[in-house]
């Protein structure tokens, strides 16, 4: 069900006058926010009743916001939460961001209200991009930590920003000074079971466009997410398809090696994406080259043109890549003299290895007469 | 005729003496007599550790005739009997700069032991460490003897060269092993023994430096709660045994992150040589010492004394030992400022990473820079068809502290193969050995050559 609140009031004035994230600040609103998966061109906003399991609060509201097709570009929490320091506590009120895909989008802090550190100090500028930073690390140390870890003084009380008492020199360099409790508190949230509930909204309202956007994303955090999700969908058009192969051609050893593993296998079925594929071959690194043939050689039926591609290239491959490359025209020899007859041939390479490997290859295809 | 058959009697007593009766299943074995042998191969390897097995694999697939002598019972050396099974570093600034072989071998290990790699488009900043690849050690050590069989490598465990001649055909070299006294002649040598012990052997000088780094015993504990401990208490207690001279100082540097870490890379052996079976055996020695001395001590404190020791590597690896007096040593300026020679046949990619008694501070590269090895960095000076790989590659200290890292030694385990290859393909020597032959060898099989 929708709701349209207040809160979709000033935020449709928020979003619709500013263009970019980065550092924006409403006059008496601080806010930090990261470069967006999609364009923030809030039309509308749901609000998803989440069960928490909590006892004070069983139930707590994550506001997810769409666009006009009605696809959710981001989501928020409204946290309300204690924070202590040395004995006294104070109420830490603040507005988390989340892209569609889970990642950190960035915090917001209700009107007039601030981040303070130790003795109510509160934060600078400074402090605050320190902590949106800290935020924005998925991978930040403060993930392994727990509070015993925070404070090492067996004394110190959970959920206590202690300045008097010194913070672990582990920790030190992944939180805000002063701020030890807020920082890890804040971490811990955005990385928590309330990135996973974004994350299950918005595999709840997936469809090919939408998809599309999320794979257009610079972020490769995005880019990963959305590969991964892409077996949701039954129906993969073509743009999705090109954007997807496009990846194999990427500088990033780990974007090619994910995409080549996520390649849904009915792809293979469609011989012009077989030959996008195997156009990909040579834009990989050297070290996936392997893969890409060995992804071929799943395919049920290689297109031809590919397969004496494959073969007049035979006598140059070494190693892994002659391996696969063999593997993946097994099924092929018995009714393809021609191209049985280049591997043959093989059998006269002058690099005795190579020879072996010829030999072993075709006692091993069962079906030549 | 009295005299004969006392004799004969005799003779029959002697027999029935020193012929026992057999059990049934039972054959008798005569006293072992020691076995020579002699053979002959293309290219042999001493060493198959972290470079070796690379370069096994490499003269193997290009089809030469190849023999491996190992002392130890494995391959990998420092990744697997030394326990450091987490190689690095294979990307610099996102893209990959060591591939080939080497890499091949790590991410199929990867892959059969269904760990990730680490994302190499996120910059690791001054956690270098992040891009390292964490291995299933005893995993890797079977991967890589499966290369080395399936490329034809003749594997010869427990052997260690005694002599080292030049010889019409390049070198006979003799090794020893467990009953064994082996003549092996090949054209072309290569020593990854870490130490150049082959290389030394050959009659060529070496370099070491009075102080070099300590080794390592790795191990891990267990059998207590981290969250449970009075870490400054037990900071104090520690502190306090060592000055007492209950504990040696600077073996265990931070008591902290031993116990954090539950063991693994957090122990300094001083002098720690794996060169000869006396050097290797005091290491060993002392690795184990301390940390049995340590692990007693740690028992006696408050939320310790179910401390456990899970698992030790049977030796301790060995930083530093020798360097060849190579026809050109790569120096820390080099190395800094990622320079590429015109016969650069590898990438290097680390931190200078100098440890010493006080630990060690790792000085990173400058955006942008990656370090590369020279041909000429492989060879000892006034050699022919001798070529090393590994962390006794010709350098000053401080370049060495960074390129005798794994990545960067298989790299060079690849490339010093490739021009051994050919080498003995041409009838040369491997400084002889055209660039272009060599890259061309090298990017054939998988290798990243560096460009400039
Ligand atoms: C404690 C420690 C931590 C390290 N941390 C890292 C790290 O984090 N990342 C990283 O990449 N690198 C690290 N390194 C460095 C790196 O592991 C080594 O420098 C590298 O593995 C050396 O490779 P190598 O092939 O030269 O020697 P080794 O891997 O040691 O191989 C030498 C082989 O030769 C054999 N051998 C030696 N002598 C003889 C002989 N006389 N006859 C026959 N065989 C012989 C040995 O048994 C061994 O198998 C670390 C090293 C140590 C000791």
């Amino acid at each position: 069900m929708r709701v349209l609140g207040t809160i979709f009031i000033v935020l449709l004035f928020f979003y619709g006058t500013t263009s970019t994230f980065s550092q924006q600040r409403r006059e008496d609103t601080i806010r930090y926010f990261t470069t967006p998966t999609l364009p923030q061109n809030v039309a509308d906003v749901n609000s998803i009743l989440i069960d928490t399991g909590g006892i004070s609060t069983p139930k707590d509201t994550l506001f997810q916001l769409l666009t006009k097709r009605g696809d959710p570009i981001s989501y928020y929490r409204e946290i309300s939460t204690e924070v202590c320091f040395d004995g006294s506590c104070r109420l830490l009120r603040v507005n988390l961001y989340w892209n569609v895909t889970g990642r950190y989008l960035g915090f917001e802090l209700p009107p007039a209200e601030f981040l303070s550190k130790a003795e109510h100090e509160p934060f600078n500028e400074q402090e605050y991009q320190q902590l949106h930073t800290i935020l924005a690390d998925s991978l930040s140390p403060i993930g392994n930590f727990n509070y015993q870890n925070l404070f090492p003084e067996s004394s110190a009380a959970e959920g206590v920003d202690a300045v008097t008492r010194p913070t672990s020199k582990d920790v030190l360099p992944y939180v805000v000074k002063g701020a030890v409790f807020t920082t890890y508190k804040m971490w811990n949230l955005v990385y928590g079971q309330m990135q996973r509930d974004v994350e299950h909204a918005t595999e709840a309202a997936l469809n090919p466009g939408f998809l599309l956007d999320i794979l257009n994303s610079d972020d490769i955090w995005d880019r990963y997410w959305a590969l991964d999700r892409m077996r949701m969908l039954s129906d993969h058009p073509l743009q999705m398809k090109d954007k997807v192969v496009g990846f194999l051609c990427h500088s990033s050893y780990n974007l090619v090696l994910h995409t080549l593993t996520v390649l849904p296998e009915e792809w293979g079925e469609d011989s012009s994406f077989q030959q996008k594929l195997w156009l990909a071959f040579d834009c990989v690194p050297a070290a996936l080259e392997p893969k890409v043939m060995e992804k071929l050689g799943t395919y049920k039926k290689l297109d031809r043109s590919i397969m004496l591609d494959i073969t007049d290239r035979l006598p140059t491959m070494y190693g892994p890549v002659l391996t696969a490359a063999l593997q993946c025209l097994r099924n092929y020899l018995p009714k393809e003299p021609e191209i049985l007859l280049r591997v043959t041939a093989l059998l006269k390479h002058n690099n005795p290895y190579i020879v072996k490997q010829i030999k072993k290859f075709l006692q091993e295809v069962p079906t030549i007469d | 005729m009295k005299r004969r058959s006392a004799i004969a009697t005799l003779g029959a007593i002697s027999l029935g003496l020193t012929t026992p009766r057999l059990l049934k299943g039972e054959v008798l074995q005569g006293p072992r007599i020691l076995k020579k042998e002699m053979l002959t191969t293309d290219i042999l390897v001493i060493g198959g550790g972290t470079a070796g097995v690379v370069a096994a694999v490499q003269a193997g697939r290009a089809g030469k005739k190849i023999i491996l002598v190992e002392n130890g019972s494995m391959l990998g050396g420092t990744t697997t009997t030394g326990g450091v099974a987490f190689p690095g570093i294979f990307f610099a600034w996102g893209k990959q700069v060591i591939g080939g072989i080497g890499w091949e071998m790590v991410q199929e290990a990867v892959a059969l032991n269904d760990d990730k790699l680490p994302d190499f488009s996120i910059p690791h900043g001054r956690q270098h460490w992040h891009h390292q690849v964490r291995l299933n050690g005893p995993l890797y050590a079977m991967v890589i003897e499966d290369k080395c069989v399936e490329a034809g490598v003749n594997l010869r465990f427990y052997e260690t060269p005694v002599e080292v001649v030049q010889h019409k055909e390049g070198w006979k070299v003799t090794t020893v092993g467990k009953g064994t006294e082996t003549e092996i002649v090949c054209n072309q040598l290569i020593d990854c023994t870490g130490n150049a012990f082959a290389v030394s052997l050959a009659g060529f000088n070496l370099l070491r430096e009075k102080e070099t780094q300590p080794g390592t015993l790795m191990f891990r504990i267990g059998g207590y709660s981290l969250d449970q401990l009075d870490m400054n208490r037990i900071k104090d207690e520690f502190n306090a045994a060592v000055d007492r001279g209950d504990l040696i100082k600077g073996e265990f540097l931070h008591v902290e992150s031993l116990l954090r870490n539950a063991g693994d890379n957090v122990q300094h052996i001083a002098g720690a040589d794996a060169t000869t079976s006396v050097s290797h055996t005091i290491a060993n020695i002392n690795g184990r010492a301390s940390l049995f001395r340590t692990l007693k001590f740690l028992r006696t404190l408050p939320g310790l004394t179910g401390l456990k020791v899970l698992d030790m590597q049977n030796e301790t690896a060995v930083r530093e030992t020798y360097r060849i007096d190579s026809i050109y040593q790569v120096t820390h300026e080099d190395y800094v400022t990622g320079r590429i020679f015109e016969d650069s046949v590898s990438y290097s990619y680390y931190p200078i990473d100098l440890h010493d008694e006080k630990g060690v501070v790792p000085k990173h590269l400058e955006e942008g820079r990656v370090a590369s090895v020279p041909l000429r960095a492989l060879i000892p000076k006034g050699s022919r068809n001798l070529i090393v790989a590994g962390r006794c590659v010709g350098s000053d200290r401080l370049a060495n502290s960074a390129l005798r890292v794994q990545a960067s030694c298989m790299g060079m385990g690849q490339a010093a193969a490739a021009a051994a290859v050919l080498a003995h393909v041409q009838g040369k020597t491997p400084a002889e050995v055209a660039m272009s032959d060599l890259k061309k060898l090298l990017t054939e099989h998988g290798a990243i050559v560096p460009t400039g």
